[in-house]
Parts: structure tokens; sequence; C-alpha cells
């Protein structure tokens, strides 16, 4: 297991390589003149850019070297943690992360939190009672909660929370030692429309697992030592089929990185992905890039993590080799 | 009615799993390969057989999969919807009237107008001609680099195999609507950028997926004799591996299909998609119609309406799909 846990730290360092070679193609090659863009969509259509704006911006941003040259110093910026100066506030990005990630990171957790209360019972309800109605109710509503688009739920919330009690989001945003009550009647509903979203898939996952567990030997010959269903289901079936939802965790906090930005969108919520959209709509192109970078990194970061935490768990990977 | 169904397809399925732990996977594989087309096998066959033998399949598939068909009959009324757009659509869905702004549902307007009084049942419908497009196009590009990538990542192995899989694990590991959000920003709203952003977007899934499945038919007996009798690596991807990676291919584009309509909504929602006034879903929900919701429900309840439907339908085929072409990875 060690060899193998080494295999998986040492390639965390070409993923990260490649990640920022991405990044940077897709920032800096891809749109031409940065310096330009950011002029010109700041003026009127019929004015032209001022040839020495031009050029002082393009100093400013470190533009003028040559692209190997522009990489090298980027990656150098990023190492020492001031990398990305906003146009705007002239702030380092990692200081904006520090403000926005805790919030984003709240919601991420009270949804991975909800969808696992919600899921694992769902999925083992549905494979213990295959076939009948639990099962139908329980396939019905994953399918459909990964058939609807979590923005058009979450106007849809909106809506009713208005119409049926007047409730409206709170245009200030409180952080959980501040005011309880507030950070969660905040974050409840993007949380719990994010979450039917991952437990769709997450009940799906754990009701083909166990259903594949349940036709094993072991388990016949737990029922015929006289245990009790709900015996045989938690504690011998139930665990094996858990592994493998696991892994899945890792794929969806990836797709929740995605989910929360549309969210945060629809419920104002100050996170993340509100500060990105916000950059954009500023063409703050430094800021933009690195909180690009900064998306990439951490769910890179998170699934290693997951797949460490898996080889721990898993004694098939662990007692290999 | 339901239950014997259930009970034979019980039992199928536990026939398909006990089968498919025990007996080598290439020999189930071949099997099925050869009865799902019998349109292939038939070669020569004259035209009206070969109708009559498609007809009979796609009935055999509406007993087997009632909701798959019923999805792949909304699917064939949106496209038809999308390509009729102009004759069907009751009005003209870009033209202002804004004295009539904020009709709520009537006779005339089925499903009311926006703020600038344009019909918003026509916009939808010309709407499934934008959703369509992109993710026809989005999917049908990633899905041929990802056979093309795919096969010969598999086939070729080495540096090539090494280089390109890293690069997947790293797509992968990112958020895809993160992604596609900035190369919407830096190439600028429009209908090929889109497109394109999407396509980046489902590549890598696309590889992953031909890749495995290469893998396993590259080591078939059937390939390696055609390699040994002197037939050449473009010979052998084209005819031998290619054509066994596709049903894979199919049945995942399908479900893609769902997800880059509303990757597409997504962005058209975020202000990062398809620039106004085109009509597209996603921007239907945004701007005027979302700060006037609560008075003119209307305008976000019908468009997401129709996302929802739509996608519903695509992951509904795509599992039917897979049931019936592919058993190996049959739901259970």
């Amino acid at each position: 297991m060690r060899v193998y846990i080494a295999k998986r730290v040492l390639l965390f360092v070409p993923t990260l390589a490649i990640a920022s070679a991405l990044v940077f193609l897709v920032m800096r090659v891809l749109p031409g003149d940065v310096a330009l863009a950011i002029l010109v969509s700041r003026e009127t259509p019929g004015v032209v850019a001022n040839e020495d704006d031009i050029t002082r911006l393009r100093a400013q941003l470190g533009l003028a070297d040559p692209l190997p040259v522009q990489y090298l110093t980027w990656v150098r910026s990023l190492a020492t943690g001031n990398a990305g100066l906003s146009l705007y506030t002239r702030r380092p990005v990692a200081e904006l992360i520090g403000e926005r990630l805790p919030v984003t990171l709240h919601l991420a957790v009270y949804t991975v939190l909800i969808s696992l209360f919600v899921s694992i019972p769902l999925g083992a309800l549905a494979a213990v009672r295959q076939d009948r109605w639990p099962d139908y109710v329980v396939r019905a509503g994953t399918i459909l909660g990964l058939a609807t688009p979590g923005f058009w739920i979450g106007l849809i919330v909106l809506l009713l929370l208005v119409l049926l009690f007047r409730w409206v989001p709170s245009p200030v945003y409180y952080h959980v030692w501040e005011d309880a009550r507030e950070n969660v009647s905040l974050l409840v509903f993007p949380a719990v429309i994010l979450a039917w979203r991952f437990s769709s898939y997450q009940a799906r996952m754990v009701r083909a697992n166990l259903l594949e567990v349940l036709r094993q030997d072991y388990i016949r010959t737990a029922y015929s030592k006289g245990l009790a269903e709900p015996i045989v289901v938690l504690r011998h079936a139930l665990r094996n089929a858990m592994l493998p939802v696991l892994t899945l965790i890792g794929g969806e906090l990836t797709a929740l990185m995605s989910g929360t930005v549309i969210l945060e969108n629809v419920f104002n919520v100050p996170g993340l992905g509100d500060a990105l959209i916000n950059a954009m709509r500023q063409r703050d192109y430094p800021v933009v890039e690195n909180l690009l970078m900064f998306y990439m990194t951490f769910t890179l970061t998170i699934n290693l993590v997951i797949d460490l935490v898996y080889a721990v768990i898993n004694p098939r990977i662990r007692y290999a080799e | 009615m339901g239950l014997p169904r259930s009970a034979t397809e019980r039992a199928e399925v536990r026939a398909g799993a006990s089968s498919a732990t025990i007996a080598p996977p290439a020999l189930p594989r071949a099997a099925v390969r050869g009865d799902g087309y019998p349109a292939a096998r038939a070669g020569g066959a004259p035209i009206a057989a070969r109708a009559r033998g498609w007809a009979r399949s796609v009935l055999r598939f509406a007993h087997r999969k009632p909701l798959g068909a019923a999805s792949g009959a909304v699917l064939t009324l949106c496209v038809l919807a999308a390509l009729l757009a102009p004759v069907v659509s009751p009005h003209d869905p870009v033209a202002q009237d804004v004295p009539n702004q904020f009709r709520s549902p009537d006779r005339t307007y089925w499903m009311g107008t926006d703020h600038l009084g344009r019909d918003v049942l026509s916009r939808i419908i010309h709407g499934a001609r934008i959703s369509l497009s992109v993710g026809f196009l989005a999917v049908g590009v990633a899905a041929l680099i990802g056979i093309v990538a795919g096969t010969s990542s598999a086939y070729f192995g080495g540096l090539l195999d090494l280089l390109l899989q890293r690069v997947i694990d790293t797509m992968m590991g990112v958020p895809a609507l993160v992604v596609a959000m900035v190369i919407m920003f830096v190439l600028g709203s429009s209908l090929t950028n889109v497109v394109l952003a999407i396509t980046v977007a489902y590549t890598p899934q696309f590889v992953r997926i031909v890749r495995s499945e290469a893998l396993a038919v590259k080591e078939t007996d059937y390939v390696v004799a055609a390699a040994a009798s002197g037939a050449s690596s473009a010979r052998v991807l084209g005819f031998h591996i290619i054509p066994n990676t596709l049903t894979s291919v199919f049945v995942f584009a399908t479900g893609a299909l769902g997800g880059a309509i509303v990757a597409e909504a997504s962005l058209s929602f975020l202000g990062l998609g398809i620039p106004p006034p085109a009509p597209s879903w996603g921007q239907m929900l945004q701007g005027a119609a979302r700060l006037h919701m609560e008075t003119f429900p209307w305008l976000v309840i019908f468009p997401g309406l129709t996302i929802t439907l739509v996608v519903y339908a695509f992951n509904m085929l795509g599992d039917a799909l897979r049931d019936v072409l592919d058993p190996r990875l049959r739901e259970r």
C-alpha cells in the first residue's frame, strides 16, 4: 500500500503541472491580446483603445514577455501566494479566496451531509424491496433529480418561498458563528436542491451495489444462520456496498463545485462562484485566471485525498503488493 | 400487467448478472453484437425486408421498454418542432410587441408573453433548435474525438497513452461548468463558442469510455488473428476495434445529450451562453423573467419544464438503450 500511496502522491505533481498548463493555455494563448480585450470592453464601442494604455496595461499584467517566460513568472507567483492582483482592488486573489471559500465550503458540507443521510437509507430500501413500490418511488425520484436543472428548481423554490411565506433570502451573509440561524436559513435551500441531485447518484449506486452484494454466498449463509433481515442488510451487506460509493463522492465533489457556482448565483450566496462571476463581469483577467487555477487545484487535491482514504479503508488495496 | 413483466425482467437480470460473473466476457458479447444488428447481418437483403426488420426491432423495443420508447417519442416530437419551428410556432420569437408585454397565458398566447411582448411558446419552440443543435454538435464532436483518441490511446499504448491519460485525468478532476464558463468568458458569447466549451467538457469522458472498451477488444482472438494475418494498424482499428466501441459510445452519448442541454442552459442562464435576442431556454430564465417571476410566474415555469422534460427523456432513453444494447452494463 505504501507504494500505491507514494505513486499516487508523486503523480500529483505532473497532474498539477498539466492543470497549470491548461489554465495558461486558456487564459493567455486562446484570447489573443488580453490587454486589448480588457480595454476595448471597457470603452464605449466607437472609441478605440489608446495605444499607450495598452502598452501600460500589458506591462502591468506581465504580458510583454514571451509566453514561456510569462508561464514561469506566473508559476513562481503561484508558489509564493501573491498571484493574481485584482485590476480593481489591487488585492491578491488569495485574500479573496480566503474570504469566499468558507462560504462555499459551508454549502458543500451541508450538501454532502444531507445527501448522505438521504441516499444511503433510500438506496438500501430500494434494493431490499426491489421491483416493489418503494423501489419504483426511489427510482423515479432519483431519475427526476438527475434531470431537473438545479438553477430552475432554485428559481421555483424561491418563487414558492416568496408566494407562500413572503420569505426572501437575506441580502447580507452571516457566518455560522455570527448568526447560525440566518446562515442555515440562507444555505439550507441551495443545499437541499444540490443534495437532491447528489443523493440521486448515490442512492442509485447504493442500490446497484447492494443488489449485487445481496446475491453473494456469505449473505445466504448469514440468512441461513437465522439472522434477521435488518442485521444481515445493515451489518453484513451494506458495509461492502458502501465502498464504491466513497469513490463516487470524489467525482461528486468536483461536480458539486460546478453546482455551487450556479446556486450561489440563484440564492445570492457570496461564495467562490459568485466571486468568479463578478470577476468575469469586470473582465478582471488576473482574478479569473487564478480562481480557475484554484478551482482545479482544490478539486484535484480532494480527489487525491479521497483516493488515499479509499486505499486505507479498502482491504483489497491495503493488502495488495 | 405490471407484475409478470417485472418478474421476467428480474429473472433476466439475474441470469445476466450471474453469466457475466462466470462466463469469460468476450463470449456473451460477441453473441449479443451479432443479434443486435440484424440489418447489418442481412447485408445485401432487399430494402423492404430491411425496413421491416427495422420496424420490428423498434416495436420490440417499445414493448420491452415502454418508458424508453415514450421518451423516444417525446424527443422525436422535439426534433420535429425544432426542424419545423418557423411553420409550427404561432408567433415570431424575436419580434417585440411592448404594449402586449406580460400577458398571462390565454388562447392567442398559450404560454403568455415576456417583458418585450414576445410569445413564450414560440420562443420555446425556436429555443429547441438552439438546445438540440448545441447538444448534438457538442456531443457529436466530443464522441468523434473520443473515438479517435480513445482507440489510438488503447491500441498504440506507450508514451502517447501515458500522456493522454494524464491530461484526461486532470480534465476529469476539474469542475466542468467552471472550465466551460472560463472558455466562454475568454472567447466571448456565441453559438460556436458554446459548442466548443461543452465539447471540451465532455471529451474526456468519451476518451475514457472508448479507451477502456478498446482495451478489452484489443485482446480478443479475432483482433489478434487480424493483426497476425498482416492487417495494417489502420485496418485493425477501423474494421475491428472502432465498430466494437460504438455501442458504448452511442449509449453514453444519449445520456450526455441531456447533460449538454443543461450545460447550455446553465451557461446562458449565467449570461455566458448564446447572446440575446436569439431564444435559448436557459436565457429565457434569466434577466427580466427572474426579476418579475413573482408576478408573472409563467416566464420561468414553462422554459424550465421544457428543459426538464427533454433532459428526462434523454436520460430515460439512454437507460433503456443501455439495457437493450449492452447487457453487461444492465442496471440491476
